[in-house]
């Protein structure tokens, strides 16, 4: 593999295209790794996070080598789609007889090991990134090199101890592999310059900075300032920010607190969503589920829609999704950053034309895209046609709350409580309690709908569920879509995250309604100025002849 | 959950430190436009040589055809799954070849009386050398280690199958060529 060139000490462009070439693979059009196996890869490669997954892998191997002639590339390669279930599957099919050199125990959740000097688990729902972790090696380090250590290890005796130093060799081989390919000396002085900014900002005051003093203020204070090209941009200012506040609050996080749970994200393996909400009696005994806002900010709604089964619907559009995206970046800080998002979306975009116009080798073209900031015209877009354009967002997650409770709910789905819930904050349940539907959810529609059964509140959401189920026209909302088993099964994965998006998107609402059009409008006309003039300044064009 | 940095302590900022580092790094990789063609995973060369159906592109023949280190990994990979094997035969007449043998399998070309345009495969498997589960599912044609060409048999139990082919395919013209190595998975 020929060396991968290095820009600015960024990741190479060989490490970009392998994870890329990863992701890609697919199986008949489908992803062979979900969103989430992906994301969870690049986190171990980036954070050089994969010394016990290695381990994890390396025990893999005994059960993967249960394929005909200890051919453990069918375990890894032979099973189609990467998930839990499959590699159950696979591994039930292939069983060791009694008495096999290497017993494997498996069960629900996962299989066990059995070595002469200890035991090693792993369950069903960490495979898929185990296989994935596998692929990265066979690319990064080669098949040769991979399959030597690999045989090497199955044709010794079977003990735990001998995975452990085949993990440590392949560990070091990846860690070799990747120093050339991920440089971190650029991302450790980014980091070193912003905290620095901060201390040096709050030392008068006698106090360290906290992660509330990252504002809009400040962000934009220091990219005026900031004379390093790595925030040559605003959008690459207020990125670094909000990585900050990420890092400290996880650094907080974990010094403070071993989680105790196990979480994950494979339903199918058992594994408990840490953000689904469930059902619980509250003081008085009545049946209750504990609301969208009560779970923690830990998950990401967007990216669980775009996980199989839920990415069979359609519940969300490109431009739906990226403009929640960029709604949502600042999560639970949204409030107080709501005027960085926007000035990155409005201006952020205005910069990103200059300096492709002054790629391109035109000077002059970069200085029509500055005086199209001068007061008055029209563009850039303003920060008004945010408000309106969140507020459709938020009126098509709840047609496509009510369409997806309509359709859960026929097809007898307990996952219809979420969205009954969200959408009818005080609806009470103990009616459904006592139909014993919450327990056999099978006639959940029949009882929902008649309102001596489930109450006059849950038929007339019922009622308007049914109506947006049929003013919907999108892939997954098709008319026999609650008899499709696919289907159903995407809006019951989507039926925890739809109410906690909308929870987030109603956080974000209210930041923008903090200040009524006019204000907006005046933010707006200040902020041409300041930013016109900064990227005269970084730019080098004269806004003198721009702006009045 | 307001935090202070001061208040994280040298393990804290260490811990920020790794998870900011990360964190930059990942978004960069996102943002980053791929600058080259996706070379062939090793899941493509797994499926080739395992999967009857599964072919390569032109784009990923070649680029198999120019790396050294996925040449070597699919002739190790065509070595583990495959079952039997009949390697370049010597030189043969100008015509080409019109037999095949490797141990424990041959491989037959008859040109149709009906039709010259169509050839006769027919393959005869010992089935005292045939080791795995299933019936044959392919048999591969490979040059110096290279894929050339891929016959998907029958998906029935039997080891003397008879397929009739183009006789100006690439699997026959492979199956002809002395330098080719055969191997059946």
């Amino acid at each position: 593999m020929g060396g991968g060139a290095l820009l600015d000490g960024a990741p190479s462009a060989e490490l970009a295209a392998l994870l890329e070439g990863i992701a890609d693979i697919s199986v008949d059009g489908a992803p062979k790794f979900t969103p989430a196996v992906r994301q969870a890869l690049l986190g171990l490669v980036v954070g050089r996070a994969y010394a016990p997954p290695l381990l994890e892998l390396c025990h893999l191997l005994r059960v993967a080598a249960l394929a005909p002639r200890r051919r453990f590339e069918s375990f890894f390669w032979g099973v189609s789609l990467a998930r839990a279930g499959a590699y159950a599957g696979w591994i039930r099919s292939r069983r060791p007889a009694p008495g096999a050199a290497v017993p494997v125990e498996s069960d629900g959740g996962g299989v066990t090991i059995v070595y002469p000097d200890g035991r090693f688990a792993i369950s069903y729902g960490r495979m898929p990134l185990l296989v994935a972790l596998m692929e990265f090696l066979v690319s990064a380090l080669g098949y040769p090199a991979v399959l030597e250590r690999a045989e090497a290890l199955l044709a010794g005796p079977p003990r735990a101890a001998a995975a452990g130093e085949t993990a440590n060799e392949l560990s070091r081989a990846v860690y070799a592999w990747l120093t050339p390919h991920l440089p971190t000396v650029h991302e450790k002085r980014r980091l070193d310059v912003l905290v620095g900014w901060l201390t040096a900002r709050h030392a008068p005051q006698g106090r360290s900075f906290t992660t509330d003093d990252i504002d809009d203020e400040s962000v934009l204070a220091f990219w005026l300032a900031a004379e390093e090209p790595e925030f040559r941009t605003y959008a690459s200012a207020l990125r670094g920010f909000l990585l900050l506040i990420e890092a400290m609050e996880h650094a907080a996080a974990s010094v403070a607190v071993a989680r105790a749970a196990a979480l994950g994200t494979d339903a199918e393996a058992g594994e408990v969503e840490p953000a689904a909400p469930g059902a619980m009696a509250d003081a008085a005994g009545r049946h209750r589920v504990i609301g969208a806002d009560e779970v923690a900010d830990g998950i990401d709604p967007l990216a669980a829609l775009a996980e199989p089964p839920a990415d069979a619907v359609k519940l969300l559009n490109a431009r739906e999704r990226a403009e929640l995206e960029m709604l949502l970046e600042a999560g639970p800080r949204g409030v107080r950053l709501m005027l960085s998002l926007l000035r990155r979306a409005v201006f952020g975009a205005v910069q990103a034309r200059i300096s492709e116009a002054l790629r391109r080798g035109g000077r002059a073209a970069a200085e029509r895209v500055l005086a199209s900031m001068a007061p008055g015209d029209a563009a850039p877009a303003g920060y008004t046609p945010w408000q309106a354009r969140s507020d459709e967002l938020a009126a098509h997650l709840e047609r496509a709350m009510l369409a997806s409770l309509h359709l859960l709910a026929r097809a007898g789905r307990i996952e219809a409580v979420h969205l009954l819930v969200a959408l009818e904050g005080g609806l009470d349940l103990t009616p459904l309690k006592e139909a014993g539907v919450l327990a056999d959810p099978a006639r959940l529609g029949a009882v929902l709908a008649d309102p001596t059964l489930g109450g006059p509140q849950a038929a007339a959401l019922m009622l308007r569920a049914r109506r947006a189920f049929q003013g919907l026209s999108r892939a997954g909302f098709e008319p026999d879509a609650a008899s499709r088993p696919n289907l159903v099964a995407g809006h019951a994965a989507a039926a925890p995250a739809l109410p906690v998006l909308a929870a987030r998107l109603a956080r974000a609402r209210a930041a923008l309604a903090r200040r009524g059009p006019a204000a907006w409008d005046a933010q707006l006309e200040a902020d041409r100025r300041v930013f016109a003039a900064r990227f005269a300044q970084i730019y080098a064009i004269t806004p003198e002849e721009t702006l009045p | 959950m307001s935090v202070a940095w001061s208040d994280l302590g040298a393990e804290g900022q260490r811990h920020a430190e790794a998870h900011f580092i990360a964190a930059s790094l990942a978004a960069g990789l996102r943002e980053r436009e791929r600058s080259s063609e996706p070379r062939p995973s090793f899941a493509d060369l797994y499926a080739w040589a395992t999967d009857p159906a599964h072919r390569l592109a032109p784009a990923q023949q070649a680029m198999v055809a120019s790396d050294p280190d996925l040449r070597r990994g699919l002739a190790l990979l065509v070595g583990r799954v495959g079952q039997l094997r009949a390697v370049a035969a010597a030189a043969a007449s100008s015509g080409g070849l019109d037999r095949r043998e490797g141990p424990g399998f041959t491989v037959r070309l008859t040109a149709s009386r009906a039709d010259a345009a169509q050839t006769y495969v027919s393959i005869d498997i010992d089935p005292e050398s045939w080791r795995a589960d299933s019936p044959p599912a392919a048999l591969l044609v490979l040059r110096s280690g290279l894929p050339v060409a891929k016959l998907a048999l029958p998906d029935e139990p039997g080891f003397a199958l008879q397929l009739i082919e183009p006789t100006d395919s690439d699997i026959v013209r492979g199956l002809r060529d002395a330098g080719t190595d055969l191997v059946l998975v």
